[in-house]
């Protein structure tokens, strides 16, 4: 039925598993992961103590905010499944090298769809053990329905956009269209009314919005909060609809599918090109004008990105986005910051962080191919340097949009002049997040290296420098009780963090000579 | 088994990749696609490989439309090497072989094409550690084993080293022998000069020139090489 795609999936398992026994380090890694999950495998089957599980903690409304952002994913889903260019192959070599797997297009999609499952799924097993058995080993705890819940909308949604696509290819693109942005608009509408109702609770807002929204959000129901809810208190529901959603997915995808081999490799080719390019840091041209002050040494590596900023329609309109998306953000958590409890105080930590956090994994994508193009190595100035400049180029737009979120944030929170020291501390933090992952990314820059320790590496390296520093905020702050001088710590300890972790980006890059980048490069396409 | 194309059209939204193209390729024959860089060559030997969708034309083999499973008649060596950086470069062929479902003793054969091109020993090399012309010959080797009856070469020159280049063209010529059809896209115009039995000119979509090389100088009437008539007819 599968003529020789089980022998292909087969033979690249079993060499990846040759490739990591051949790497001593890796190997090392995986081991220490092993014994670690097998370990808390064993205190799970054993336990010493009977907890029972953790009562839900999930208030109403963040449960609601959640299936707002759930359907503002399947909107996305839908909208991105019906685009032009679509991941149907996982790269090229798939796409030129399947037809010769000797199976019909039926057949095809459905190996697509089970490879996806399967995938998908296993690209999720660190993280299901991790937070099922590892962190919570005594029963089934919120936090483990709220990985299970993750793993199978990630499955569901990945599974949907195959048959989503076909579908559309049968004349169907501007009715599933049309769907797919009323869903999109259903997650927005639930995310606001939900975050202006928690606003109106937390008696931020002025008196006389507060009592116009109530009068409204009356009527706005929480019923898919109340699902979610539902589903971390172990009702079975959810599951079952997410697995059943999976299933008719790979059935219709199944049934839609005929002779669509052009369509899918049509749309798979305009999706690497449009990946190939913005690798390669090309983007869409505007207009190109020759630029004369052009300036020495490293700090050429900043000009470029500024270059390709300006003649980037798509890089202007995203920072335009940004910038309108943190001054809402930074208006409403303001808002919470005049009046904070201490709900309202995680809230507005929080959500910051956890923006930052994501950021380091960002430097992944252009690293590899700035570092094999000959201006970075003909460019003066020491590796450092040019890290150093390669990114603040990558990340001031974006370090930019972030500062003005929180300094607008700051100023309606009533914080003064620490409002000016809070913005400079933002994009400090959003650097050094940065320059923490670029060396992440040159330590583990092979897809091999995104699986099981370490994709949990780079999980933990996001997060604990930003503890460190919000440690070194707290501490400042508890020492010298000003808000200002923790600031100026925690930004002064932000940049120091950055330039170290550069320093030794610089003598990792030195030693592999930029061949490793090549490479990763290389397994990425 | 001869290879037809008619009236095939192909846009990218308002661009007008291939306009109307047609020409035939006879079992045994070579045909070079020659022409400067977005004439359509290589969108061309995508749809008649299935890779692409024509918005309008027929592609026949024998006089029949192919539509579904193209790939068991037709073999495309694309431009660039893509391989699986997880899998050895005798896997590559393995997976062709076994998808061709191929005969036993396919692996004598595979063997054969490897040693022709000096890979007999790299065989155990992974995809990702093969260089671009180790990964340009394994699929030349892969596509040669599956021994399809029509095959496309999308710039096959690209990439190989002399020795490479000169197994190639003495490969082509056995293909051309065994009876397949085969058309090759090059920007090498002395090399499709005296490797070609006929030659199609296309420039912005269109078919400009199809023919001998004695057929095209005399119909343009001149005792001009093969290069000069291509820059005459491209050169607008």
């Amino acid at each position: 039925m599968f003529g020789a795609l089980p022998y292909l999936e087969w033979r690249i398992a079993r060499n990846q598993f040759r490739a990591l026994l051949r790497s001593p380090w890796r190997l090392l890694a995986w081991v220490l992961y092993a014994a670690y999950l097998g370990g808390m495998i064993y205190l799970r089957a054993h336990p010493r103590s009977h907890a029972s599980p953790a009562p839900s903690m999930l208030s109403r409304e963040l449960a609601t905010t959640i299936a707002g952002v759930a359907l503002l994913m399947t909107g996305a889903t839908i909208l991105t499944s019906t685009g032009n260019g679509v991941r149907i192959f996982r790269s090229k070599a798939d796409a030129l090298l399947l037809p010769r797997a000797g199976v019909g297009g039926r057949d095809l999609v459905l190996w697509l769809q089970l490879r996806t499952i399967v995938g998908r799924a296993w690209y999720f097993v660190g993280f299901v053990l991790f937070y099922v058995v590892g962190i919570a080993p005594n029963g089934a705890s919120q936090l483990g329905w709220t990985t299970l819940l993750t793993v199978l909308v990630s499955l569901s949604t990945a599974t949907l956009g195959l048959p989503i696509y076909l579908a559309s290819i049968t004349g169907l693109r501007t009715a599933i269209r049309t769907f797919g942005g009323c869903t999109l608009a259903a997650g927005f509408v639930f995310a606001i009314a939900v975050g202006a109702q928690w606003l109106a609770h937390q008696h931020a807002l002025p008196a006389a919005v507060t009592a116009t929204a109530n009068a409204y959000l009356a009527h706005v129901t929480l019923a898919p909060g109340d699902v979610i809810r539902g589903a971390l208190g172990g009702s079975p529901a959810l599951y079952l609809a997410l697995v059943a959603v999976i299933i008719i997915a790979t059935l219709a995808a199944y049934a839609l599918a005929a002779d669509v081999y052009p369509e899918l490799t049509e749309a798979s080719f305009r999706l690497f090109d449009v990946v190939e390019r913005a690798r390669r840091g090309e983007a869409k041209v505007a207009r190109a004008t020759t630029s004369t002050r052009v300036p020495a040494g490293a700090a050429i590596l900043l000009w470029k990105s500024a270059l390709v900023f300006s003649r980037s329609p798509s890089a202007k309109i995203l920072f335009a986005v940004s910038v309108l998306v943190a001054l809402i953000l930074g208006t409403l958590l303001g808002f919470v910051l005049q009046d904070p409890d201490p709900q309202g105080l995680i809230v507005t930590a929080g959500m910051p962080l956890l923006l930052l956090a994501v950021v380091g994994f960002a430097s992944t994508f252009s690293l590899a191919a700035d570092v094999s193009k000959p201006y970075w190595w003909l460019t003066g100035g020491s590796l450092f340097e040019r890290l150093v400049y390669w990114t603040i180029g990558e990340t001031r737009y974006a370090a930019a949009a972030f500062g003005i979120g929180v300094l607008i944030e700051t100023i309606v929170g009533g914080l003064g002049i620490v409002a000016a020291l809070a913005t400079i501390s933002a994009c400090a933090l959003w650097w050094s997040t940065y320059a923490v992952g670029t060396l992440v990314f040159i330590v583990l820059p092979g897809q091999i290296d995104r699986r099981g320790p370490g994709m949990m590496l780079r999980f933990i390296t996001g997060w604990i420098p930003l503890l460190i520093l919000v440690g070194f905020y707290g501490a400042a702050f508890a020492l010298g009780h000003n808000v200002a001088i923790a600031f100026v710590v925690m930004t002064s300890a932000a940049i120091a963090m950055g330039l170290g972790a550069l320093a030794l980006a610089a003598e990792r890059l030195a030693y592999g000579g930029g061949a490793t980048f090549a490479r990763a490069a290389a397994e990425q396409s | 088994m001869s290879l037809g194309v008619e009236h095939l059209t192909k846009r990218f939204g308002k661009k007008l990749a291939v306009s109307d193209l047609s020409f035939r390729v006879n079992a045994g024959e070579l045909v070079g696609f020659i022409g400067p860089n977005g004439a359509g060559k290589t969108t061309s030997l995508q749809c008649i490989a299935g890779f692409l969708r024509p918005d309008a034309g027929r592609i026949s083999i024998d006089g029949q439309v192919i539509e579904r499973e193209r790939g068991r008649f037709v073999s495309l060596i694309a431009e660039t090497p893509d391989v699986y950086p997880m899998l050895t470069l005798w896997e590559h062929l393995a997976f062709v072989a076994r998808g061709s479902r191929l005969a036993a003793g396919w692996e004598a054969d595979a063997e054969a094409l490897l040693r022709r091109f000096g890979l007999l020993d790299e065989r155990d090399t992974l995809g990702g550690a093969a260089s671009k012309g180790m990964r340009q010959k394994t699929l030349i080797a892969a596509t040669l084993l599956a021994r399809t009856r029509v095959v496309l070469l999308d710039e096959p020159m690209i990439g190989l080293d002399p020795q490479g280049q000169r197994e190639l063209k003495t490969l082509v010529e056995e293909l051309c022998e065994q009876g397949m059809a085969v058309v090759m896209s090059t920007h090498q115009i002395d090399t499709a000069q005296e490797m070609c039995d006929r030659v199609v000119i296309l420039n912005r979509g269109t078919v400009v020139a199809d023919g001998t090389f004695d057929e095209l100088q005399a119909q343009r009437a001149t005792a001009a090489s093969l290069e000069s008539i291509y820059f005459d007819l491209t050169a607008h």
